[in-house]
């Protein structure tokens, strides 16, 4: 599919997370 | 050595040196190692002592990539044969993924979510693990019906069903984000047919065994990624010697 043209999306099935909005997250820290 | 007497030492550094592919090394001095040699001298000594539990950090840093990717191999592999309990600190999340059993991912001194690599990937349960381990979509949407472990979402001008790692903590209404890894998006030419959502790609990389997309959806950047099976790929029917032709992505 090239740049600037139009595609069909489609997300996989059962492959969508749902998570609550958070304000902010911090960062990494191993 | 540890009180260990000297015949048993010669012995248990052979052992070692042969485990981790330097039989032979004895006389080598470390400025004639390569790099992956040096880092598996470095393993050598520790194992050879016989520990109960080896920890390392951030052992393959100093490496380049491809001998990065070498020596986790390497590493899981002595590992597993060695049987020895190995706690293994990276900020590398594929290195992460790829030596260990169980992940426990830190953030700010604390472990905010431990698992498999794939629950980790597959059922992230903050958006801090979701973007730390892998790539993904974080798509805004709000909260339109809950039924058990069942979300619907209105998101991108549409509803779309999603599963909830807490669904008792949403009710309608609340802001919510979807996680969508890359590669569980498919992209067809043309648009909006079937229920599917219309989006226009605004790039695209070819990087060899895959194509990334960047695709603008209902005011939304998506990143998506295919992977392209090359002409070596199996022919969809057994009994087909050929495959007569290959649509390109």
């Amino acid at each position: 599919m090239p740049e600037g043209s139009n595609v069909a999306v489609r997300f996989a099935e059962d492959a969508v997370t749902v998570l609550p909005e958070v304000a902010a997250e911090g960062t990494s820290d191993a | 050595m540890r009180k260990v007497p000297a015949a048993e030492v010669r012995q248990r550094v052979g052992e070692v040196l042969a485990l981790v592919g330097l039989a032979g090394y004895e006389g080598q001095f470390s400025g004639q190692l390569s790099g992956g040699e040096q880092q598996r001298v470095a393993l050598a000594r520790a194992i050879v002592i016989r520990p109960r539990v080896l920890l390392f950090d951030e052992p393959l840093s100093n490496l380049d990539a491809k001998l990065r990717v070498q020596m986790r191999h390497e590493i899981r592999d002595l590992q597993r044969r060695l049987a020895i309990t190995t706690v293994y600190v990276t900020h590398d999340q594929e290195e992460a993924m790829a030596v260990s059993d169980r992940i426990a991912v830190m953030n700010e001194g604390s472990v905010v979510q431990e698992g498999s690599a794939e629950d980790l990937y597959h059922r992230p349960a903050s958006q801090f693990v979701a973007q730390f381990v892998g790539r993904v979509n974080l798509v805004a949407g709000r909260v339109a019906a809950v039924a058990g472990d069942a979300v619907t979402v209105a998101a991108l001008g549409t509803t779309i069903g999603a599963r909830a790692v807490r669904a008792r903590d949403l009710a309608p209404g609340d802001p919510v984000r979807l996680v969508v890894r890359p590669e569980s998006i498919a992209i067809a030419a043309g648009g909006g047919a079937d229920g599917s959502l219309q989006a226009t790609v605004i790039a695209r990389t070819f990087l060899g065994e895959k194509i990334e997309y960047l695709l603008r959806c209902a005011g939304e950047t998506l990143q998506v990624v295919r992977y392209d099976a090359g002409p070596g790929a199996p022919c969809p029917k057994a009994r087909t010697s050929r495959c007569a032709s290959r649509k390109m992505p």
